[in-house]
């Protein structure tokens, strides 16, 4: 086990403008993706605040010819990016991070500056020596031990073990085991093999589009009969290019639905394919599976035939529409293809967020589920009241499940604009209703004003928000939708009712 | 060519009701066999739309006069007509401007609506383009003022394709291309008049037929849109109504 410890993490973190936008965790995450070129099997350390990569090497130090060969390869990508670490090699992952957190001060240990390398079957003499806190205890329990006068891990294997267990927990002999590789210690790579790989290699490298196309389809045709003999379809698929030289390029495409068919995804990979630019021949392709699902079952109709008849086109609805987003959202990003979901929220530009219809992450799909599943309960329940309620008022609105409070009784602009547009307002009293303001080049004479509507609110946002809304008509007819900044007094235009 | 010979003014009445009847069946051929048109929920607006109501397999152009006019939230109450029955509503919002609570405040459940946010021109005619060749929607919903007059045509093609419904909100300066949608209404604001019942004013709309495919335009319509319920109904009949009410109580 190889452990990379980089020393009081979010404070080394490069203050680029992207990089900022990442939390602490998903910056340590792209950096485990790098260190895929070193091994097949990288991750986290399992804890909640991790400092530390975590990469298998069983087995891969004869490819770098040696260990000291491969430390020092890792530890030069480290010092590439900037970043200042420690790591360590050794048999087991208690003894890696023990190592990596604190030096041994055995003699026949490889040591440098950032890297320590302990021979097979050292760890138990090198972990003797260093301080307790190397076995990733919980505070209070090293806290107690030092009390007692225990400072060294060797002195706790000096002592019985029932009465170790007895005073401290099964926690300090579980660690004290997983150190000395006794007990097997799981934790979870942070890129799980996909489920399904292929691989294309171009002899000789190639930027021609028609050949990657070909290759791609190719490739999709290979990755779904894999998954065709589980009967699962794919959800979402990662493709790798590999250029002559090392440098890489990666996209994947997220469907809506799992899909089995191979032309459907080679249509989404090529869209993908063309708003990336190739800097390079690609000399090889990868394509894999991340993410697969149960295909449903769906009974073919017999007389398919005759397009059109209203019930079949039903039936397939919501299949062409999950073709539909995929499309779109490879062509335009996930963020650009949206379901709206109000929100309670009084500020007008706060009062709805947009969801991307594609969801990604484990988390938002089993949301989503859980949101359907109450949806339908809804919408029945809902079709029972319609019958009577329907005549007298909206009810549409009021069952709709994405309002579960109250919409503003009054009415909102189809067209917000981004911002509030400051303007040049004339109003007669002071704080009455406006009377002429200009906007785009032309004076408008209000004739009708409605209002004011007063918002204030947002005092926990960084500005607090305190605005008069009119809604506002001109001689033609033609409405707006104007506030008056309660603090100051200035008019801004905020939404066109288009 | 018997034609030559000139023609009484009712046989040519005749005549020219006959070859509008053929132009018809020649239309027909294109469209999916037994579909209705769809009912924008509001009966004066079906009446004046060519066929009925708003059909599948075209686009209907609603150019709006002036900033403000109200053309955007009539055209999407008639799409959520169009859509009660089947597919869901996709919104092309070009400008980064759609503002979803004002269309749920229209009777629109935003569940059923897929937003597409393309900000490029280029995007924005292909996600068009894209959502009217797909079965699964119901109508399509954009408010555009850079669509060229060749990507319309490409987007009438898609629509008689598969049988999708467009509904664009266009400028009135578009008024000059040529029109090759299936109808072309021109959507004006009125002044509101003053609501008996206090300060709230319905939205008043003078709706004209530019140009209908297989019919004939320059008919018009007043309309007024309840912004709070999203119900549309003919201007006149609702005073009428409004009047009897008054005079009854």
């Amino acid at each position: 086990m190889l452990c990379v410890w980089l020393p009081n993490w979010p404070r080394q973190r490069p203050k680029g403008a992207r990089e900022h936008e990442l939390t602490d965790r998903e910056a340590l995450q792209r950096l485990v993706d790098c260190c895929e070129q070193f091994s097949p099997t990288v991750g986290l350390e399992p804890s909640p605040a991790p400092e530390c990569l975590l990469l298998d090497v069983t087995g891969l130090a004869p490819l770098f010819q040696g260990e000291a060969a491969l430390v020092e390869h890792i530890a030069r990508e480290f010092r590439r990016r900037g970043f200042t670490i420690r790591l360590a090699l050794a048999d087991t992952l208690g003894a890696a991070w023990a190592v990596a957190h604190y030096e041994p001060l055995e003699r026949d240990v490889t040591m440098t500056d950032e890297a320590t390398v302990l021979p097979p079957g050292h760890g138990r003499a090198a972990l003797a020596a260093l301080p307790l806190e190397a076995l990733r205890l919980a505070p209070k329990t090293s806290q107690t031990l030092r009390e007692l006068g225990l400072a060294r891990i060797g002195q706790l294997s000096s002592l019985p073990r029932a009465g170790l267990a007895i005073r401290f927990g099964a926690e300090l002999l579980l660690r004290l085991d997983q150190a000395a590789g006794e007990v097997a210690e799981v934790w979870e790579s942070h890129h799980p093999s996909p489920e399904a790989h292929e691989a294309w290699i171009f002899e000789p490298p190639t930027d021609r589009h028609d050949l990657i196309e070909h290759a791609l389809g190719r490739l999709a045709e290979r990755v779904v009969g894999q998954l065709a003999d589980r009967r699962r379809g794919v959800q979402q698929l990662e493709c790798r290019m590999r250029g002559q030289t090392t440098a890489r390029a990666r996209f994947s495409v997220g469907l809506f639905r799992p899909s089995a068919t191979p032309r459907h995804l080679e249509e989404l990979l090529k869209l993908r394919l063309e708003t990336h630019a190739l800097a390079e021949p690609l000399a090889g392709l990868e394509l894999s599976v991340t993410t697969s699902a149960p295909l449903e079952e769906r009974q073919r109709e017999l007389f398919a035939g005759a397009a059109g008849a209203p019930a079949q086109r039903v039936g397939d609805d919501s299949r062409a529409l999950a073709l539909l987003i995929d499309r779109l959202s490879n062509r335009l990003g996930r963020e650009a293809v949206v379901h709206a979901r109000l929100l309670p929220d009084a500020q007008p530009e706060f009062a709805w967020r947009y969801e991307p219809a594609i969801r990604t992450s484990e988390g938002g799909r089993r949301r989503k589920e859980g949101k359907e599943g109450k949806e339908g309960a809804r919408s029945q329940e809902s079709g029972v009241r319609r019958g009577k309620s329907k005549r007298r008022k909206p009810d549409k609105l009021s069952s709709s499940p994405t309002s579960d409070f109250r919409l503003p009784t009054l009415s909102r602009p189809l067209h917000l604009l981004p911002q509030p547009l400051p303007l040049a307002v004339v109003s007669i009293v002071p704080d009455g209703p406006p009377r002429v303001f200009t906007w785009g080049g032309a004076e408008w004479r209000i004739e009708r004003a409605w209002g004011p509507e007063r918002i204030q609110t947002g005092w926990w946002r960084a500005a607090s928000v305190g605005r008069d809304y009119y809604r506002a008509e001109t001689a033609a007819g033609q409405w707006f939708w104007l506030f008056r900044q309660l603090t100051d007094g200035r008019w801004f235009l905020h939404g066109v009712f288009e | 060519m018997k034609s030559f010979e000139p023609l009484s003014a009712a046989s040519r009445e005749q005549r020219v009701a006959e070859l509008r009847q053929q132009l018809r069946q020649f239309e027909q051929d294109r469209r999916p066999v037994g579909e209705t048109s769809l009912s924008t929920g509001c009966g004066p607006l079906d009446r004046l739309l060519p066929g009925g109501g708003l059909s599948r397999g075209g686009l209907v152009e609603w150019l709006a006069a002036g900033a403000g006019s109200g053309a955007a939230s009539l055209a999407l109450v008639a799409a959520r007509g169009a859509c009660r029955e089947h597919g869901s509503l996709v919104v092309i919002d070009g400008r980064g401007t759609f503002y979803p609570p004002a269309a749920a405040l229209a009777g629109i459940e935003l569940e059923g609506v897929l937003v597409v946010r393309a900000e490029q021109a280029g995007d924005e005619a292909w996600a068009l383009d894209q959502a009217l060749r797909s079965m699964g929607v119901g109508a399509v919903f954009c408010q555009s003022d850079r669509l060229h007059p060749r990507a319309v045509r490409r987007l009438q093609l898609a629509a008689e394709s598969s049988g999708g419904l467009g509904l664009l909100v266009r400028p009135e300066t578009a008024r000059q291309e040529p029109c090759w949608a299936e109808a072309r209404l021109l959507v004006r604001p009125l002044p509101t008049v003053k609501s008996p019942m206090g300060s709230k004013g319905a939205r008043r709309l003078r709706v004209e037929l530019l140009r209908a495919r297989g019919g004939a335009g320059g008919r018009s319509v007043d309309l007024e849109i309840d912004d709070e319920k999203g119900v549309v109904c003919l201007a006149a009949e609702l005073a009428a109504a409004a009047a009897e009410r008054r005079s009854g109580a």
